[in-house]
């Protein structure tokens, strides 16, 4: 499904990304763990289109095309999909009024109708309650005024009304406590089938006791440097990230 | 000798005096502001022709069957019939001070003024859009004076097309208890200047909101001055000014609070595409006895192109020294992150654009009537294409 083939990147001339590899297949679940500054958020923001980054070399193959001859909506309108880190509050723009344009615009660009309102709002409902999203916050701009665990599971609702093929998760586990946390990976199961796929990029091994990766990567100095099972990240959490950065050194 | 009528005494030395003061003075220029005056050279030199169409009012159909009692009528038929307001509003326009440019209109405040009187109503008065034109023969001006008797409550609309004038001048007086809406899309004229002044007398617990749209035409001032005179008194404006390439837009308000526990509020949205201009001078002054007046100010402005250009003036003057007073103003571009974010969904760069523009004057598009917020969406949507 995804191909990132010797990956280079830079932002104001200061390479960040240098030669990633990766591959996922329909129906898998991949981690990206890796210490600060390792390039795992520019890598997500690559993948969903930011045009701050210069890209030197190397190619993103989605579905067999290059994602690089896709503007950013014409990557969501193909499947791809970004969970913020730092989910951006937008003033005046009605978390509705924003839901049913990025659902109808993505749908035009498919060659689809606009989704009937009684649908849309049917919909809303149901990935309200499979994130435990307060109904009220529909009604409020977006993200404003939410709470850092609302403006998460805001992400995982929008990803679940989207319903997209593959799915960034960029720390989002970030700045959760335990209850959201399980509802939001809650919500990412549920979300999971054989026909998509998730990257899922975390500084903690504990994201990954509820969504449980077929594939973990380490990510440091902007190469990924090893990967393993599911196992890799409870050793990574037992030894710390000195102890991959030591062994790969050596 | 025969006494001389209140109009004479209105037109006497005292309005002269204050005239050529002004003149004498010199109007404000460049060197002293430049970014709140559009060149002063280039107006006075400007030759302003007189419209055929344009006759006086008591020379013209006037508007039959008003409801309600609502009658249109001129100064001097407002005199002799004793119109209450009439005098009160002469006697302000006599001693109130104006800024420099409000010097143009004065001469067009004369015996064949028109006046708009809206009498007591339990009930609220159907909405009225105003005349056209209502410019004198002579005069470079039009000028309207609406008198609100208390406890009256209207919506006054005052469509593009009404605008076919270069100047303007609206006196609103209201008395206690009046509520007044006045909506004005001032984007209709063609005319190389366009100017207007707006003055606003409050008495107890009286209520005037303004919602005006400011665009096009190469250079445009619009000036507004609210006198809160009475306890409980509350001024409201929103103002949105777009400023196309080419287009000069000033906006000038004065909120003046001279009776405690009133209350005003502006709210200004600016937009500049490339080569145009926006500027907006709010000021709040509070005289010395205006104990508890509430005055808030937030002016925000976002330049959509390289080029644009956009600017905020706040003034206070207090007086009083126990009151809440509060200013803002904020200028920035369209949020790159915001975009990225609304594109990330699905949403191609330009409607994104159009998104939060949206967003951006949402507020102030809220204090428009219905009519005019569809009209102006669409002619502000058709204008970012």
């Amino acid at each position: 499904m995804l191909e990132i083939k010797n990956l280079h990147a830079s932002i104001d001339g200061k390479p960040i990304l240098k030669g990633v590899n990766l591959r996922i297949n329909a129906g898998e679940v991949h981690a990206i763990m890796g210490p600060n500054g390792s390039g795992k958020s520019t890598l997500a923001s690559i993948i969903a289109g930011n045009e701050a980054y210069e890209i030197t070399q190397g190619d993103i193959l989605f579905e067999g095309n290059s994602l690089f001859d896709l503007q950013p909506h014409q990557r969501a309108a193909a499947g791809v999909f970004l969970a913020f880190q730092y989910p951006v509050e937008i003033p005046g723009v009605s978390m509705m009024n924003f839901m049913k344009t990025a659902i109808n615009e993505i749908r035009a660009q498919n060659g689809l109708q606009p989704m009937e309102a009684a649908a849309f709002l049917k919909l809303v409902r149901e990935k309200q309650a499979l994130v435990e999203l307060d109904a009220k916050l529909a009604n409020r701009s977006v993200n404003q005024g939410f709470s850092g665990g609302e403006k998460k599971r805001n992400e995982v609702f929008q990803m679940a009304m989207l319903n997209p093929t593959l799915a960034v998760l960029d720390e989002t586990d970030s700045g959760l406590d335990i209850d959201a946390l399980r509802i939001v990976a809650q919500g990412v199961n549920a979300l999971r089938n054989p026909n998509n796929a998730f990257l899922v990029i975390t500084h903690y091994q504990r994201l990954l006791d509820y969504i449980v990766p077929d594939v973990v990567h380490v990510l440091a100095n902007g190469k990924i440097i090893k990967t393993g099972n599911k196992d890799l990240a409870l050793e990574l959490e037992a030894k710390g990230y000195d102890w991959i950065l030591e062994t790969t050194q050596a | 000798m025969e006494k001389p009528s209140p109009m004479l005494e209105f037109q006497g030395p005292a309005d002269r005096t204050r005239r050529w003061t002004g003149l004498a003075q010199g109007l404000p220029n460049l060197k002293q502001e430049e970014w709140k005056y559009v060149p002063i050279d280039a107006l006075l030199a400007h030759v302003y022709p007189q419209s055929d169409s344009l006759l006086p009012l008591n020379q013209r159909p006037r508007p039959e069957n008003l409801p309600q009692g609502i009658r249109y009528l001129s100064v001097s038929e407002a005199l002799a019939e004793k119109i209450p307001g009439i005098l009160k509003a002469l006697n302000h326009l006599q001693v109130a001070h104006f800024d420099g440019m409000a010097t143009l209109f004065l001469p067009a405040i004369n015996s064949e003024a028109t006046v708009l009187w809206i009498p007591a109503s339990d009930v609220p008065h159907p909405d009225i859009a105003l005349l056209p034109s209502i410019k004198q023969p002579n005069q470079t001006a039009d000028a309207l004076l609406v008198l609100v008797q208390a406890g009256a409550h209207i919506n006054l609309i005052l469509p593009k097309e009404a605008q076919s004038s270069g100047f303007s001048f609206i006196y609103v007086g209201l008395e206690d208890s009046a509520n007044v809406s006045l909506h004005r899309d001032l984007s209709g004229s063609d005319a190389a200047f366009v100017m207007s002044h707006l003055e606003v007398l409050l008495a107890n617990a009286a209520q005037f909101k303004l919602a005006q749209y400011l665009q096009g035409g190469s250079a445009q001032r619009h000036a507004v001055q609210a006198h809160l005179c009475g306890p409980q008194s509350v001024a409201s404006m929103a103002s949105l000014q777009f400023a196309k390439p080419g287009d000069q837009l000033h906006s000038w308000v004065n909120m003046v609070h001279q009776s405690p526990h009133a209350e005003s509020h502006q709210n200004i949205r600016q937009l500049a595409l490339n080569s145009g201009m926006s500027s907006f001078t709010g000021k709040i002054h509070v005289a010395l006895d205006a104990q508890k007046t509430q005055a808030y100010q937030h002016s925000a402005a976002m330049v959509l192109e390289e080029g644009g250009r956009t600017y905020h003036r706040p003034v206070l003057e207090i007086y009083a020294d126990d009151v809440k007073c509060t200013h803002g103003a904020t200028t920035g571009s369209l949020d790159e992150q915001a975009l990225f974010y609304l594109q990330a969904r699905g949403i191609p760069k330009p409607a994104a654009k159009r998104l939060l523009i949206d967003a951006f004057i949402e507020d102030c598009l809220q204090a428009f009537h219905p009519d005019l917020q569809a009209a102006l969406r669409s002619e502000i949507a058709k204008s970012l294409q």
